[in-house]
């Protein structure tokens, strides 16, 4: 169920009224009973695999506080739970770069996998990772019990699409129970809010036309249709992914949890370094903490950080789907992280004005890599490029599309406002005697503009990874 | 409690005048009305009438045609079901005995050969003939051209079946299978017909703002851009040298799969033969047969795999075979010439006639199975 589907309000409606009223030590249960019917009401047969997950890895968790070697407990979660993940996602690429030798070698013809992925698998299943890891660590104790360990997997708001939570992060607040209040409420509400606006209105019904248009004939158009169209994915995959992660940080506040923050306005990044820091917050400090540090991180000399840089960036790239493109453009930004490491330093003040040259170069080379991400392989991604340099006969410029970007890139300074003063905007709108009808209004104008412009596409871009 | 009582008065308010606002300025004559899946339900609606009051008039054998653009996007008299009824009418003593309906549609494939089964058998038809373009064996294909809300027409008894099945391939995921077919059963379908062709409107009216912008603006970049790519796609996908071919990359998108060979785990295979048991379930006869392929033409050019293709068809006959249809392989049916355009639609001239010899093949079955039914009432 999409966030931002009718059936999903409908469920979402009767598991906030029943979690609300249902005794404290009942609500973790009811929320993972919700959670189990929100994950089968997709594919009912993939709850199984989910649950088999759940209980296999929680036996392994079980088995490695108790062991001597833990170590071994610890491998076979990691082979468990990677080797599910690739099964689903990677054996058709694995058949399709092998088919070729066998079809030379010993003239077999692998057939190909026609597999549909188990939703959120990539999520979930770094979520399990990262806490099995963790535990072996013995940075975080276990779950007390198997439910609370299954609903830390399974939380519907963050489930399929993250953000990709720590034990630490929302273990503690399970056992806390929900914690709810007028703020907490209010900030959900605003987050469902600007996460349903900038997917429905932003991403789907603006951008997603203009892209689809472009990419689909790459080479075609002027140069200017080219960068448009880079820079409008780039926004279109922002609002889309960023604005399901309100709606989830929103959802679990109005049940009375806190997820973490997922992006902070990558694309006012004044290096690589800093855009990722500031993109997909969770699943670049898991691949730093659990995949670039144990490879030795920037401990082990210069040269060997740059190649640690490099490898955790493609397998970055890689984890976003089974195919070459994303791997191409994990490199990309490896090679931008590479040379930026070994030319610049990382400045960590605040961003201003005076840093609009090296945020306008950074957004366009993170552009770039964006082409390889979205055109549908390697072929058209190169045509893509050419046109953006000018290879294709059209000439012009796109206005509408041009005028909708430069919106974006307002509403994304406009974020950066509203997080650094938000708090006080909504303080001063309660004090108001017309502040909350007219967040009432807001909320209500963004759900009728979604309903309204629902046909321009529900899928969310991160759902398939 | 007033204050929330009031919040939530403001939100309703907002939630229901905003999509009305919006609705109510895409009735400007510049936005013009689209097509949107339902649409089937009601031209379909309109045919199984007839075909019901055909039943309840005649005796004779009622047979609904299924099927995408490969059967009916030809001029009325020359579409398929026109040119079988008159092969049939050949073949019998007493023309008029058996009865061909068209109940085809472009874009109608085995997911809603699925979704409409308990619909058309309501009309009582005694036989149904299901073609099966090999597009339908590719992903992207199928779900170009899905109907994922036509899930709602499914009968609640349907849905552990319907569980079953991959319907997640085209979008119909469990909830909004639950959901669709909530909608239908509410007596709400008509209501749900009229907000998806209103939302559906929204996308136009972005294209026409995008347009109005472009030219009030001094350009019409975005025009001239909009037919760069259509020429630019159909380029890629067809070479114009004589008669519209398919090139060897468009070979590959549309047909790709098919000739690559599958396996009856197939996606649209499985939907087929769970469509098949639905019907045979109604009492009803199967006939299910492949739509006729440029086969010439694609070894002309190379992309031609023999071994893939007969696995394909073996996998087709085998799925339609256990589920209770009879089975005819008609992709070879037409040479080059047979076929008008790189789409794979048949040519209808005087030379060759591809309905018409799709029709011929199609007659002797259809009145044996009709004879046999006879025989065995009798």
């Amino acid at each position: 169920m999409p966030f931002n589907s009718i059936q999903f309000a409908l469920f979402f409606a009767v598991v906030w009224l029943l979690h609300r009223s249902l005794p404290a030590r009942a609500r973790n249960g009811f929320l993972l009973a919700a959670s189990l019917v929100f994950y089968g009401l997709w594919v009912p047969a993939y709850l199984l695999l989910l649950v088999a997950d759940i209980l296999i890895n929680y036996a392994l968790l079980r088995v490695m506080v108790r062991s001597a070697r833990p170590r071994i407990a610890l491998v076979a979660s990691v082979v468990v739970t990677l080797g599910v993940l690739a099964g689903f996602k990677y054996a058709a690429l694995a058949i399709e770069a092998f088919a070729p030798i066998l079809r030379t070698g010993f003239g077999f013809d692998p057939p190909l996998p026609q597999i549909f992925l188990p939703l959120g698998i990539s999520f979930f299943s770094f979520q399990i990772l990262g806490l099995a890891i963790d535990t072996y660590r013995r940075e975080i104790d276990v779950p007390e019990s198997l439910g609370r360990y299954a609903l830390f997997v399974s939380f519907f708001p963050q489930l399929i699409a993250g953000p990709i939570l720590r034990g630490k992060q929302l273990l503690p607040q399970l056992a806390r129970g929900a914690t709810r209040s007028a703020e907490r409420s209010q900030r959900g509400l605003w987050l469902i809010a600007s996460g349903l606006a900038k997917k429905v209105i932003l991403a789907d019904f603006l951008l997603a036309d203009f892209v689809d248009g472009v990419f689909a004939a790459p080479g075609v158009g002027s140069a200017a249709f080219h960068w448009v169209a880079a820079w409008s994915f780039a926004f279109q995959i922002y609002f889309d992914f960023s604005g399901y992660t309100d709606m989830a940080r929103g959802l679990a506040l109005l049940l009375g949890f806190e997820l973490p923050v997922n992006f902070l306005e990558p694309y006012l990044s004044r290096n690589p370094a800093e855009f990722w820091r500031r993109w997909h917050v969770t699943l670049s400090r898991w691949l730093r903490d659990y995949l670039y540090i144990p490879l030795g991180g920037n401990r082990a000399g210069r040269s060997r950080t740059l190649v640690n840089l490099m490898l955790t960036m493609l397998l970055g790239g890689l984890w976003h789907g089974a195919a070459w493109n994303f791997v191409i453009w994990g490199g990309l930004h490896g090679v931008l992280l590479v040379i930026h490491r070994r030319f610049a330093g990382d400045g960590q003040r605040q961003t201003d004005w005076r840093d609009a040259p090296h945020v306008f170069l950074t957004f366009n080379l993170i552009c770039m890599a964006w082409v390889f991400f979205r055109a549908p392989n390697f072929e058209d991604a190169i045509h893509f490029i050419a046109g953006m340099l000018g290879s294709g006969p059209g000439t012009g410029w796109p206005v509408l599309p041009t005028l909708v970007v430069v919106g974006c890139a307002g509403v994304h300074v406009l974020e950066r406002w509203l997080r650094l003063h938000g708090a006080r905007l909504r303080a001063a709108l309660s004090r108001c005697w017309w502040g909350p009808l007219l967040q009432a209004a807001g909320l209500g104008a963004v759900a009728g503009l979604a309903i309204a412009v629902a046909g321009a596409g529900d899928q969310f871009i991160y759902f398939q990874f | 409690m007033l204050e929330r009582f009031a919040k939530l008065l403001v939100f309703v308010a907002f939630a229901a005048l905003v999509p009305a606002a919006v609705f109510r300025a895409l009735e400007a004559p510049e936005i013009r009305e689209v097509e949107v899946g339902l649409d089937l339900v009601e031209t379909l609606d309109a045919r199984l009438a007839t075909l019901d009051a055909a039943d309840r008039r005649e005796k004779s054998w009622q047979v609904g045609h299924l099927g995408d653009s490969m059967v009916v996007s030809y001029p009325p008299p020359r579409q398929v079901p026109t040119r079988l009824q008159e092969a049939v009418d050949q073949l019998v003593p007493d023309p008029g005995s058996i009865r061909v309906h068209s109940l085809a549609s472009p874009g109608m494939g085995p997911f809603d050969f699925y979704f409409l089964a308990d619909r058309v058998a309501d009309a009582r038809p005694d036989q149904v003939i299901l073609p099966i373009n090999l597009t339908v064996l590719c992903e992207a294909w199928r779900n170009a051209f899905s109907r994922p809300r036509l899930a709602g027409l499914l009968p609640p008894s349907r849905i552990p079946e319907a569980f079953s099945l991959p319907l997640e391939r085209i979008g119909v995921t469990a909830d909004r299978l639950l959901g669709y077919i909530a909608v239908v059963q509410s007596g709400s379908l008509a209501s749900w017909h009229d907000l998806t062709a209103q939302q559906a409107k929204v996308g136009v009216a972005r294209s026409w703002l995008a347009g109005s912008l472009s030219g009030g603006l001094g350009s019409e970049a975005e025009q001239r851009f909009a037919r760069d790519v259509y020429a630019y796609r159909d380029t890629r996908q067809a070479n114009s040298a004589g008669l519209p071919r398919l090139t060897p990359e468009g070979v590959e998108e549309r047909f790709g799969p098919a000739l690559g060979g599958v396996d009856p785990s197939n996606p649209s295979l499985e939907v087929l033969a769970a469509s098949i048991r639905s019907f045979r379930q109604h009492g009803i006869e199967v006939l299910v047969y492949t739509s006729p392929l440029n086969v010439e033409h694609i070894e002309a050019i190379g992309s031609a795999n023999p071994e893939g293709l007969a696995r394909t068809l073996a996998s087709i006959e085998s799925v339609s075979r256990h589920a209770g249809a009879r089975f005819i392989d008609l992709h070879d049916l037409l040479p080059d010439a047979g076929f008008r355009d790189f789409a794979g639609h048949l040519r209808t001239s005087k030379s060759i006639d591809g309905p018409k010899r799709l029709a011929d093949r199609l007659a002797p079955i259809v009145v044996e199975a009709a004879q046999h039914a006879r025989a065995g009432r009798d």
